[in-house]
């Protein structure tokens, strides 16, 4: 299978050439066969490709350690499962996932413009060719994933333990679905700008594609936050770490363009903001995988060694050269087709709320590449943590919020008084209400005060939409629960936005309860002694240890109390792997975690001792149920937003009856 | 073995390439391509079409809902559904879409499952008003009248409506507007 993977992944970097060759050949004169031959090498190279993954992932589960790779990523006491998931555990088979998704897009791409605008696909083709050719060369030519050792290992190094775990095995694909998905809008950009269709089509064709990959970028981001709160142990889901941050900007930017369309699409207008939010977007897709792959963040020179790093800057520096130099060079085409009327209105809430996604996506980019680069330039290593990142992102997030509330209430071009008091009385009352009522309750913080109102604000703008169009529809006689399920399934784009609204309201509610209430402990307990911690209570059982095939484990067990009511056994561990995989981690932490609706019970065993006392952390998380609530009801939302359908017969007839009485008077 | 499994590959992977150029299925050259303007003209309409009629959608949505000034709708609305007629008008003449004679039907039916279904929400009143309004534009145009009593139309000369028999009066102002 190592040959036949092999040669698949050369010849899906030829064939990528050639598409880029022949679809543009073809669409400059005009000729068919060109052109259907390139959309055919697309979905060659997807089926090579396949060939090239299922290669690996036979080579990875019989542990054919005559391969590099294998034998970095695995070991025979390895569990099958994270065999597989090994496939994207490194280098060489992380790239080759991203080409294999790639070319999965790609392939879909083709078979769903089949007969669609033959001005503009050609070209959409052969920026997602060029693009594949990339991360073909890099997995045919630098880091191949069939590369075979000089002679074959007696045992594989492993997999590192965090990594064995469900969301670990997951949230790479998830993100990388997000991270090469972006691909597919960018091509449409791009093409439009060098076929010259630039109207509605290229926004209208890859809407789809955008909302899925934004969607994945949204789960992958999660997930990864989940991840980080279970197995790392310190209590917290999001540290501003380089490689979290890589996939935030992506996220910031993409969430900027999903709106922005939308102007374009009603008004005509932002089409400028529109091209350069786009390229943008993908730029900072492919600068995340830069620096979570190449190795630069954890020194400036283990990146001048590795090969990949200098690859990926080319490869960005073309792309951004090439996109700027064709919008620059399209720009007059690009002019707004209306006015701006007045600040007060839809549209300039959308630009600021561009300013504003922008904003952040730029400050964590300062934030992120400052200490590779005060290291390039100094040979200092300048760390940016937490505090700049935060107190410069929450007051942004803040007037998002607030953007989330006003945006859809308030009118088109110009928001009069009557406009702006019958529309936002209710939403302003419910956000002040709740203000008021976190003070008598004591709550102090600014911030989150600040926060909750305004999500209290944006929950009594969706709830208004929602209860106005339920009640107009049954003033016509239709039941409620039908009333609704009608209004939404007529309006998907618009109540499927609102639902992904609510999600990130719940989200933010949880960020903002978690990060500001929480409470925390620690001390050394010997048994039958307790802890106290804001209504819970934790006695000390003793030690004990357990074995299984991967670890030796030692559970600390303490009996716990909630209010006075018992809550079981709580039971948080330190292991030890029995295999090499985990060089530096041999005491890895298993946090003990109780979920509810209004906290989280996180507790850590720091270390023991001989004379069986026991050292816990003890961290009281509130409302940190609500972060990942909240991310099932923005999938929910997005579901919805991207379910096919929505009948324009309807509008077409009025039309057409308008039309068709005038003509047939006329005859009269 | 594997060797023979990856040229198989190999090989497949250029017929399926090369394939187009040699299975022209009765077309010539490769010139059929440059996309038939005439195709390409009415596919760019009816996406710009959808476009308008969605537009449409919306801002009457967003006026029921009060987010639109009644001069900035009735602004917008009218521009859009200009545009949208002048591109049907142009669609049917170019010959694609359904031709202009088969929408009777469909204009009933379409009313028809509307009603029944009441899934209209405020749009059934504004079906009323538009049917008001075609209708009114209609008998604006017209050069005859119509019998105050049933309103069936009849010519400018006539003092007596042909259908119900009803004295039809002086031409008045009030008579020729909303008979219904």
């Amino acid at each position: 299978m190592v040959e036949t993977g092999k040669l698949s992944i050369f010849l899906a970097f030829a064939i990528s050439i050639y598409v880029v060759c022949a679809s543009v050949y073809g669409a400059k004169t005009g000729k068919s066969d060109f052109v259907k031959s390139a959309r055919n090498g697309v979905l060659a190279v997807c089926f090579l490709l396949i060939i090239a993954t299922a290669a690996l992932v036979h080579s990875l589960v019989n542990l054919d350690f005559s391969l590099k790779y294998v034998a970095l990523n695995t070991s025979t006491d390895l569990p099958v499962i994270y065999r597989i998931t090994s496939l994207w555990a490194g280098q060489a088979g992380s790239l080759l996932l991203w080409a294999l998704i790639l070319s999965i897009y790609s392939a879909l791409v083709v078979l769903d413009t089949r007969t669609r605008s033959r001005l503009l696909m050609p070209y959409v083709v052969a920026v997602l060719a060029a693009i594949t050719v990339f991360f073909t060369f890099l997995i045919g030519f630098v880091e191949n994933p069939f590369e075979a050792l000089p002679a074959a290992a007696l045992e594989g190094r492993g997999l590192n333990p965090i990594l064995q775990n469900a969301y670990m095995a997951i949230h790479p694909v998830t993100l990388y679905l997000g991270f090469v998905g972006v691909s597919v809008p960018f091509a449409f950009a791009v093409g439009a700008l060098l076929s010259g269709q630039l109207g509605d089509e290229w926004i209208k064709y890859s809407r789809k594609w955008t909302l899925f990959a934004w969607t994945f970028l949204s789960v992958g981001l999660l997930l990864g936050a989940r991840w980080a709160y279970l197995e790392l142990g310190w209590g917290g889901y999001w540290a501003w770490d380089p490689v979290e941050n890589a996939a935030f900007m992506p996220w910031l930017a993409a969430t900027a363009f999903v709106h922005s369309v939308m102007i374009q699409e009603k008004k005509g207008m932002l089409k400028k903001w529109n091209m350069a939010l786009i390229i943008l977007t993908f730029f900072l897709a492919i600068f995340g995988t830069f620096i979570t792959r190449s190795g630069i963040i954890s020194s400036v020179h283990s990146f001048a060694q590795s090969d990949i790093g200098p690859l990926f800057l080319g490869f960005i520096a073309f792309i951004l050269l090439f996109s700027f130099s064709m919008f620059l060079y399209r720009i007059r085409d690009l002019e707004s087709e209306n006015r701006f009327d007045s600040i007060l209105s839809r549209e300039s809430a959308f630009i600021f709320n561009n300013l504003l996604f922008l904003g952040a996506a730029f400050a964590v980019f300062l934030g992120t590449v400052f200490p590779i680069m005060s290291e390039a330039l100094t040979g200092d290593k300048i760390l940016v943590g937490s505090p700049y990142f935060n107190r410069v992102n929450v007051p942004i997030a803040l007037v998002l919020i607030f953007l989330m509330g006003v945006g859809p209430l308030i009118s088109w071009r110009k928001a009069s008084r009557e406009n702006l008091m019958k529309n936002f009385l209710v939403p302003v009352v419910v956000g002040a209400a709740a203000a008021g009522a976190l003070i008598a309750l004591g709550v102090r913080d600014v911030y989150a005060l600040l926060s909750y109102a305004l999500c209290a604000f944006v929950t009594g703008t969706v709830f208004t939409e929602f209860f106005r169009g339920v009640s107009v529809r049954s003033r016509r006689g239709e039941n409620p629960a039908l009333a609704f399920v009608r209004l939404v399934s007529r309006n998907k784009r618009r109540y499927g936005g609102y639902i992904v609204h609510i999600g990130v309201v719940l989200i933010v509610v949880g960020i903002t309860s978690s990060s500001v209430f929480v409470t925390e402990k620690q001390a050394t307990l010997t048994k039958g002694q307790s802890l106290e911690l804001a209504g819970y209570t934790l006695t000390f059982q003793g030690i004990e240890q357990y074995t299984t095939d991967a670890k030796n484990a030692t559970v600390a067990k303490l009996e716990g109390y909630k209010n006075g009511k018992p809550i079981g056994i709580v039971s948080p561990e330190k292991n030890v792997y029995l295999y090499e995989g985990n060089r530096e981690i041999n005491q890895e932490t298993e946090v003990a975690l109780r979920s509810t609706f209004t906290d989280d019970l996180y507790v850590i065993l720091m270390s023991y001792g001989e004379d069986g006392a026991a050292t816990i952390r003890v961290m009281v998380n509130p409302m940190v149920s609500w972060i990942w609530s909240g991310g099932v009801v923005l999938v929910i939302g997005a579901i919805v937003t991207m379910w096919p359908g929505g009948r324009k017969e309807r509008e077409e007839v009025f039309v057409r009856y308008t039309l068709h009485d005038r003509d047939r008077t006329a005859k009269v | 073995m594997e060797t023979i499994l990856a040229l198989a590959i190999a090989l497949l992977a250029a017929l399926f390439i090369s394939a187009p150029f040699f299975l022209r299925r009765g077309r010539a050259g490769g010139e059929e391509y440059f996309p038939d303007p005439r195709a390409e003209k009415a596919k760019e309409l009816g996406s710009r079409k959808d476009s308008l009629l969605t537009a449409i959608k919306d801002i009457e949505f967003d006026y029921g809902l009060g987010k639109l000034s009644r001069e900035d709708f009735e602004e917008l609305h009218g521009k859009y559904r200009a545009e949208a007629a002048g591109l049907l008008k142009e669609m049917d003449s170019m010959g694609s879409g359904n031709p202009a004679d088969g929408w009777d039907d469909d204009i009933e039916k379409e009313i028809r499952a509307e009603r029944s279904k009441f899934a209209f929400s405020y749009d059934d009143e504004e079906l009323e008003k538009e049917i008001l309004r075609a209708r009114e534009v209609a008998w604006n145009d017209s050069p005859g009248r119509y019998c105050p009593k049933c309103g069936n139309g009849s010519g400018a000369e006539d003092h007596f409506c042909s259908k119900c028999g009803a004295k039809l009066g002086q031409p008045t102002e009030t008579q020729n507007a909303r008979p219904l």
